[in-house]
This record gives structure tokens, sequence and C-alpha cells, in this order.
């Protein structure tokens, strides 16, 4: 007896960790295919932009950097340049040089543990393994920098850094970028060129540009789908003007091409960060600011290239000792809701986790 | 492919430590369980201000005579060790240590308790 009709039925995907990182997705599927898919988000709602009204600046920044538990730096970044901004405070030379160097550490490591994960959701254990062995190198430099291996508690807070460099840091740091560039050709082979793996991806969940547009993409996702956008090039913040790198941007737009796009970054945030280290001024590191210090009246937005994206605060002072509003712009957000819902549409069941972990998200920053 | 990485790995250092046994030392600037010497403390309540969790609270002392005014209570529980306290005390009454063992079955054991002297002898935690 042939079966004739089958009926279209809803699975769940997630909110239990490993596969889905907080984060359901309702998957309406016709067989093994994917039909329909619809984001919830909501799992890992912290409410940051309303606990930040109840903050003075300085507090708000040892909060900034538990927005993202993978790149807590870029998100203490951003917040401190927008409070800058706003109170109109001047960073210190050396202090810019050190907040390159510490945000291209933050977005190798970031990098290392989306392959590994993304490993681990295709099966390639090793993979998972490996890259966070090397990611604590990266752990290391960190805790030695700002006292804990990943939240710096607002190393990098408005005025500056809260600490000058340890004596010695800038040739660990060397050595670990070059360790860092090795590990990426060792991983080529493990991953990147493994045919398992470039077979599964290949071809897999295209992202048009205009698509990606419309629908809010950044970062390598984007990227991948052959937009150059990077606000480190197009919008120069710190000393990124001054630096030589190249964008990376590949012209597929599938899973592959992301994940391709994601390695080349992290070779060329190695050349910004031996840059940084060959440049890197001496000099004042931070300017004083006060723990109970007035927000000035006005507003200001800031927008940096985080691992995952444009990432971006907007910031109201109406002159009481916390800010008015805060408003945060994470990547992620665009990503997992409208671009993986539309990703999703005709992919395998299989397939999910793959798309799923191609995008170089963090739920963490989309719930906020 | 993979049996020489694995033989990389097989072959080289051990990567993990014996733990009660064996434990890492944490960084310089670690940031650990605090110290908080009673006698240096003039009862400002600049850490209790400036606590973006609020785990310091100013409480009398149980020692009205010796203490009259108001001293910091450090609970451990709600700290996010951020160091702002240490930062902003005027007279360095509050230090953080790199002691990383907070682990206890009794929540009253995470209430910081006061260290007499000054602090310039080895400090005593609890």
């Amino acid at each position: 007896m042939a079966i004739t009709r089958t009926d279209a039925y809803v699975i769940p995907f997630g909110p239990a960790h490993p596969g889905s990182g907080n984060f359901r997705i309702w998957l309406t599927v016709d067989g093994e295919r994917v039909i329909k898919a619809r984001a919830e988000p909501g799992f890992l709602h912290r409410g940051f932009e309303k606990l930040m009204e109840y903050r003075t600046l300085l507090q708000n920044a040892v909060l900034a950097d538990r927005i993202c538990i993978l790149e807590p730096l870029s998100w203490d970044l951003v917040f401190a340049m927008a409070a800058e901004r706003l109170q109109g405070i001047e960073v210190p030379e050396r202090a810019k040089y050190i907040r390159v160097l510490l945000a291209e550490l933050t977005r190798i490591q970031s990098h290392l543990i989306w392959f590994g994960v993304a490993g681990i959701a295709m099966g390639f254990d090793t993979v998972f393994k490996v890259a966070l062995t090397w990611r604590e190198e990266i752990l290391r430099l960190f805790e030695e920098v700002t006292g804990a291996r990943v939240y710096p508690t607002g190393y990098i807070r408005p005025g500056g850094v809260r600490w000058d460099l340890p004596e010695g840091f800038l040739e660990r740091a060397e050595e670990v970028l070059l360790h860092m560039e090795h590990y990426i050709f060792e991983l080529n082979d493990l991953f990147f060129e493994n045919p398992s793996f470039v077979s599964r991806t290949k071809g897999l969940a295209v992202l048009p540009p205009e698509k990606g547009i419309e629908l809010g993409a950044s970062g390598p996702a984007l990227r991948a789908s052959g937009i150059p956008y990077d606000v480190r090039r197009d919008d120069p913040y710190l000393v990124y003007d001054r630096l030589e790198f190249r964008l990376v941007s590949r012209e597929e737009g599938d899973a592959l091409s992301r994940f391709l796009v994601g390695r080349d970054e992290v070779l060329e945030s190695v050349r910004i960060g031996l840059q940084v280290i060959r440049d890197m001024p001496a000099g004042e590191y931070q300017v004083k600011v006060g723990p109970f210090v007035k927000v000035k009246e006005g507003e200001a937005y800031a927008h940096i290239e985080a691992a995952r994206g444009d990432a971006g605060c907007y910031m109201v002072g109406t002159g009481g000792r916390t800010p008015y509003r805060v408003k945060l712009r994470g990547p992620s957000f665009t990503l997992l809701i409208p671009v993986l819902e539309y990703l999703l549409r005709g992919v395998e069941i299989a397939d999910v986790p793959v798309v799923f972990w191609s995008l170089n998200h963090c739920p963490a920053d989309m719930d906020r | 492919m993979i049996l020489p990485i694995l033989g990389k790995y097989f072959a080289g250092k051990r990567m993990t430590l014996a733990f009660p046994k064996e434990s890492e030392s944490p960084a310089e600037r670690y940031r650990g369980r605090h110290v908080f010497y009673i006698d240096k403390c003039i009862s400002c309540g600049t850490c209790e201000r400036v606590c973006p969790n609020k785990a310091i609270i100013m409480l009398p002392h149980q020692d009205k005579e010796k203490y009259p005014k108001t001293y910091p209570q450090i609970d451990l529980a709600k700290c996010c060790f951020c160091a702002l306290c240490q930062e902003f005390c005027p007279t360095n009454a509050i230090e953080l240590t790199t002691d990383y063992f907070l682990t206890t079955f009794d929540r009253k054991e995470l209430l910081v308790k006061p260290t007499e002297g000054s602090g310039e002898e080895t400090p005593q935690t609890t």
C-alpha cells in the first residue's frame, strides 16, 4: 500500500543548551524537509537595557561584558565608546591601541569557539576539543591583563582601560598570535578542507546579498554573500584607519563560505594584532572618570565590528548619575530571527544545526 | 589526517591537573575573596554606593564600644568581583586576594568577616 499523503507536523529545536544555545525554533516539517521555521527568542532575556538605567557609567561598564558570553570585551568597548561620545572624553592613544589588540584577540577566540561548536553540531568532536584548547591560550592572556578569563568586569571602560598592560605582555601576545596563525592552518586539514565537512556545507542555505541586506544581516554572514561591509573600514573607530588589513568577503553565500570567511578573518585579526603590537605607543592608558560622574545631557551612538557583526549602543543622558535610556543593537538578533527563518526554509532536518551554527551567532546578545 | 594530531596530543604533555592535590595559581590580577581591614575603615560608604550588585551594605558592628560606626558587610554570594570597592576605597580598607576557593556548605560563610589590624602583616582570610 503506497502512502499517498503526508501531513506537515511541528517539531521544536531547542531550547536545551548544547544544540541550540538557549533558543528555540519551531520547525514545520513535511517528511524530512523544513517548510517553515519560526524563531522563539526570550529564554536568555536579562533586561540589560533596563538594568543600565539604574547604574552609573562605571557600574554599567561592569555590566556590559555580561551581554555576550563569547565576546565580553567587544561589548565593553562599544559601551565605553558610546559613553565617551556622550561625555566628550578623548581617550589616550595607548588605550586605543590596547583596545584594538584586545578586540582582535576577542574576535579570534570567539571565532575559534564558533568553529568548535559548529564542529560538534556536525559530529567533528575533535575540532571542538582542539579549538577550545587553543582558545585557552588567549584566555590566559585575558586573565593576565584583566584578571579574569572570561568576564573582564569592565576592563575597557569609559576613559580608557582600567589597568596598564603587564610587564612582557606584548611578547607573549605576539607569540600567541603567531600560534593562532599556525593553528588555523592545522584546522584546515581537520575541518575547513575536510571532504565530509565540505560536502555537508557546500551550497547549503544560500543567503542572496539583497536578501541579506533586507533582513539586516551583518558580520561574516553578510560578507560571505558578497557584500564587503565592515564597520572597521566603513566607519573607522579607534585606530583602525591606520592599520592595514584585507576585508574578507566571498561570493557564494552558502554555509561553507561563511565558515571560510571566518577562517580568513582570524588570519586578518592576527595581522592587525601584530601591527598593533609593533606600533604600541607609551604613555597614559586612561583618563580618570569618577565613580559617580553625571551623565551629560544629550544622546550618542557608537557601533563597532564585533565578531558577529555590527554591534551598537545608543545612549541618552539627562544630567542624572545614570543614563536615561540605553539601547543595544546585537548583531545576533537579525541573524537569528529573520535570517535564520529565511535560511531554514527548504533544508533537511539533519542540516538544521549546521545552518544554525554557520551563522556565527550568540543567543545571549540576541536576547540581551 | 587525524592520526598525526592524535599522536601529537597523546605523546604531549598532560593538560589536566589532579585537582584537590594540585591546582593552578591564578594570575596576579585575579580578583578573589575580599579582605576587609576594619581598623582602616572610615565608614564613608563609598564601597556601598559604588557596588554594582548591591553586595555591600553598611551595618553596625556587634562590638559597639570598640567600633561605634557602620561598616561594610560584603556578601560574596552577590559579588561579581569587579573590584570597584577596592579601587575607590579612600583608605585601602578593602582588598581582593587571589583566593578562589569560595565553595561552602553554609551561606553565612560567604559574608566577609572583618580582619583586625592594618593589613601590613600577612592577610588572614577566613
